[in-house]
């Protein structure tokens, strides 16, 4: 039914930014009759004007009797954990906790977010859901950690070594303390750095494991091969998921943080490159039919782009065909250099 | 938030994982009320909303020497709350009313909703809101006031996308009829 697909936008509406396509619904929506018109007013006049603050009646929760109530059932859990003799957290059997974190968070739970129940404090887990979130580790370093993401801190964080692992994607900006190397571990790969900031993209639907280094120095070791990489600002090592190769390459690609930044730059790069970036940005497929446009040149600067519009541009620009195959995979036909 | 405020209830969680009972207790002055309300709001019922939020604070006492909040304290408090309302509400399994076939039908003339103003719109469309079933006042209030998606909102209540559409619906068109209703009895 039409109207509930309106008032869900509606709902949507009153808390977030409404697309251009749930714009465009709404506004079409209130043309079509004045009927309409004034039902979506008459919702919308409902919904500004429902109380924002928390039950007016505040005054009939009771706080210091629910307090006490509250003591004396705690006393009662004390002396039950009193029985059972109290477990001292240990440090023993820490792989199998990092394990079991992980394995919370790969089943998806929201729960992992909610109550951290069962984890101990030696193994700390950082994790986002739908949005990506800043976190500041107890040494002062930086972590910008990308939506669906997993960082877990090793036990002793701090103490000889600050080592963790990663799922999904992280930007690291890591405070330099001598002695105390930060290591990363994303899959196969470990990165070890000892002040710098960097990208490391191990995302389970892309083709390779990305380390990106935007400042300092960081040595990264595939840890089945035992092969090693140094790479320095502005270059990235690849490991490809298909050939297991670790490789280097120095970028002109300015786009390795573009989630964070919510930019995308284009400088003079092949079309093929830009591709790559693109899909990497939006998590989507984008397959080049007319192999001869790879080399295209293309340059270009987006600031907080949908994928419609960066796809739009191309098609203008290179005169391509955009077919959308699916929901978010796209094929770019025919076309020519200029 | 301030951002102090966020930073001194760390250091309160701090020190209730050493088992400071004035830590806790300052902790659940805090935040008691606010916490009854979010969930009163859904449910409508004191009883249900003050269990709800000591049980919350009992098991912040039970894993004290665990748990590790990373973000804001009042976030975590506020879904834990909402949790456990929703915990209790999918246990109880209800089942929820067919939608009705019954299209709601804007009228011709000016809505009633239209010619009120201010305190007594708020009132009254406050008073509608309250007298919403449970289970649809339920489904509402996710979506309005806990800013969920149509999909987190199925999934939370294990509910079908269908049945959340049908309820929310459901639940602005009686309070726009209650609206109505108010109006033309104070005509």
């Amino acid at each position: 039914m039409v109207e509930n697909k309106i008032i869900e936008i509606l709902m949507k509406g009153a808390h977030d930014e409404l697309t251009k396509r749930e714009i465009v619904i709404l506004t079409k929506f209130k043309a079509e009759s004045a009927e309409n018109s004034r039902f979506v007013e008459e919702n919308r006049l409902i919904l500004d004007n429902l109380s924002v603050d928390v039950a007016q009646d505040s005054t009939i929760f009771n706080v210091e009797s629910a307090l006490q109530t509250v003591n004396s059932k705690k006393d009662h859990v004390a002396s039950v954990r009193q029985l059972n003799a109290p477990t001292p957290a240990k440090k023993t059997s820490y792989n199998w906790m990092s394990l079991a974190a992980a394995a919370l968070v790969l089943v998806g739970l929201t729960t992992l977010f909610f109550t951290f129940g069962g984890v101990r404090s030696d193994s700390i887990v950082y994790s986002t859901t739908d949005q990506s979130e800043v976190f500041t580790l107890e040494d002062g370093s930086e972590i910008t950690l990308n939506k669906q993401s997993t960082l877990t801190l090793k036990a002793g964080f701090g103490e000889k070594l600050r080592e963790m692992s990663l799922e999904g994607e992280a930007f690291f900006r890591v405070k330099n303390i001598d002695n105390q190397p930060f290591i990363v571990q994303a899959g196969e790969l470990q990165v070890e750095v000892i002040g710098t900031a960097f990208n490391v993209d191990c995302r389970s639907n892309r083709e390779s494991i990305d380390v990106y280094v935007a400042e300092g120095k960081v040595k990264v070791t595939n840890r089945v091969s035992n092969g090693k990489v140094v790479l320095t600002a502005g270059q990235v090592a690849i490991l490809h998921n298909q050939t297991r190769i670790l490789s280097r390459k120095t970028l002109g690609n300015q786009n390795q943080t573009s989630w964070i930044t919510d930019k995308l730059s284009f400088n003079n790069v092949t079309l093929e490159q830009a591709i790559e970036e693109i899909e990497s940005h939006f998590d989507i497929d984008i397959k080049l039919s007319n192999r001869a446009l790879s080399d295209c040149k293309y340059t270009s600067l987006f600031n907080d782009p949908d994928p419609e519009e960066v796809l739009e541009t191309l098609s203008v620009v290179f005169d391509v065909q955009i077919v959308k195959e699916g929901k978010s995979s796209y094929e770019l036909m025919g076309g020519k250099c200029n | 938030m301030e951002e102090e405020d966020i930073h001194l209830d760390h250091q309160l969680m701090q020190r209730i994982s050493r088992s400071d009972n004035l830590a806790y207790d300052t902790l659940f002055r805090k935040y008691y009320v606010y916490l009854c309300g979010v969930v009163y709001r859904m449910t409508q019922d004191k009883h249900q909303a003050e269990d709800a939020v000591q049980e919350v604070f009992l098991e912040i006492w039970r894993k004290r020497e665990t748990i590790e909040i990373k973000n804001a304290v009042k976030s975590y408090l506020h879904r834990a709350s909402v949790n456990k309302t929703l915990n209790r509400i999918r246990a109880s399994k209800v089942k929820y009313e067919e939608e009705e076939k019954l299209k709601s039908i804007p009228s011709e003339k000016a809505s009633p909703l239209q010619l009120m103003q201010g305190a007594e719109l708020q009132n009254v469309i406050d008073k509608a809101y309250k007298s919403l079933p449970e289970r649809c006042r339920i489904v509402f209030t996710m979506v309005k006031y806990e800013g969920m998606s149509y999909k987190k909102t199925a999934e939370k209540l294990e509910i079908s996308v269908k049945t959340v559409e049908n309820q929310v619906s459901k639940a602005l068109r009686i309070m726009r009829s209650v609206i109505s209703k108010y109006k033309s009895e104070s005509e």
